[in-house]
C-alpha cells in the first residue's frame, strides 16, 4: 500500500533575473537558506529553505533566473503544489515573465504573481493582468522582499488556493 | 507528460531496500528522496539538503548528457576526498543516494545497488 504525504508543501519561486527571488525567500523564511546556489549574486543554480506555514511544512525552492540556467526550472519544478511567480516592478514585464507563465500554466498548479521592488516602483496589478493575459482568479500583489512588506500575506494565499485545489 | 504530477506517493519497503544497501561493506548511509527534491522518510534539515540538490545535480547532468546527445544517464557517481555519493534512479519518481567510505568497493556496492533496485521494481 503506498502512503501519500498531506502535511508538506513544495512551492517554487520563478522570475527573472534580478527580480529578487533570494531576498525575498531569504525574508519569507526569516532565516539563512539551507542551500544557496549563488555564484557572484547570481543564483546559477537554486536557493533552498524549509519553514512552517499554516501547519504545513513549506519546502521552498528559488530557481535561477539567468536564461542561460533555465534547463533548471523543470528540475525545480517536478512535484511542485504551488509556483510564485516573481516580477521586478523596476523593469517591467519582461519576454522571460510571458515565458515563465507559460512555463507555470503547464503545470496545473496555484500560482501567484508578486510585483517585487515596490519601495522603488508600484507596478499596477491590473497592468500586470493585462500584460500576461491573466485570468481574475490569479492573486496579484505588490511586495518589498527588501522591506518584508507583504511576503507572508502573499504566501498564506498561495496556500488557501492550494487547500482550495486539494479539497476539490 | 503530466506536469501537474505530484511526487508524493511513498514507495513500499523502501526501508527495505535501504536496509540492504546499507548492510553492504563501505556503505556510510542511503536515502530515498523523490524527484520533486524531498526526502523519503525522515525529513530532517541534513536529508533534506540532501534530497534537494541531489535531484538539482541529476537535472543538470541529464541536461549535459543530452545536450552532448551522450546517452541517458543511468547512475551519478560523485568522488570527493571523504568517500563517494552514488545516485541511482528507484523506481520512476524515486532516486536512492548511497554515502560510502573513501576505500568502499565500489564496484560491489554499484552490482548490489542494481540488484537491490531490480528486487524492488519486480515486487512491486
Amino acid at each position: 500500500m503506498e502512503q501519500i504525504s498531506k502535511d508538506s508543501l513544495k512551492i517554487v519561486v520563478f522570475g527573472a533575473l534580478n527580480a529578487g527571488k533570494t531576498t525575498f525567500v531569504e525574508r519569507l523564511s526569516g532565516q539563512e537558506l539551507f542551500l544557496k546556489g549563488e555564484y557572484e549574486s547570481i543564483t546559477t543554480s537554486f536557493d533552498f529553505v524549509q519553514i512552517k506555514q499554516q501547519d504545513y511544512l513549506i519546502h521552498l525552492f528559488a530557481s535561477p533566473g539567468h536564461r542561460r540556467f533555465s534547463f533548471m526550472w523543470e528540475t525545480l519544478a517536478t512535484g511542485m503544489d504551488g509556483a510564485i511567480l516573481l516580477l521586478d516592478s523596476t523593469v517591467g514585464v519582461t519576454p522571460v515573465d510571458h515565458e515563465l507563465i507559460d512555463f507555470i500554466e503547464q503545470y496545473g498548479v496555484p500560482y501567484i504573481i508578486a510585483a517585487n521592488k515596490d519601495d522603488i516602483f508600484k507596478m499596477d496589478p491590473e497592468f500586470i493582468r493585462k500584460e500576461l493575459k491573466l485570468s481574475d482568479n490569479i492573486l496579484i500583489g505588490n511586495t518589498s522582499a527588501l522591506n518584508d512588506d507583504n511576503l507572508d500575506n502573499l504566501l498564506d494565499k498561495l496556500i488557501d488556493d492550494i487547500n482550495k485545489r486539494n479539497n476539490k | 507528460m503530466d506536469h501537474a504530477r505530484r511526487v508524493n506517493i511513498i514507495p513500499q519497503n523502501f526501508e527495505n531496500v535501504l536496509l540492504t544497501i546499507n548492510r553492504i561493506k563501505g556503505v556510510k548511509d542511503s536515502l530515498v528522496a523523490g524527484l520533486d527534491g524531498i526526502p523519503i522518510g525522515k525529513i530532517d534539515r541534513e536529508s533534506s539538503v540532501l534530497s534537494a540538490s541531489t535531484v538539482a545535480a541529476l537535472g543538470a547532468v541529464r541536461e549535459l548528457t543530452k545536450t552532448v546527445s551522450y546517452g541517458d544517464l543511468e547512475q551519478l557517481i560523485v568522488e570527493t576526498d571523504y568517500g563517494k555519493i552514488i545516485i541511482e534512479e528507484f523506481g520512476t519518481e524515486h532516486v536512492i543516494i548511497i554515502l560510502t567510505e573513501i576505500n568502499a568497493n565500489i564496484g560491489m556496492i554499484r552490482v548490489m545497488l542494481k540488484k537491490a533496485v531490480r528486487d524492488f521494481t519486480n515486487n512491486k
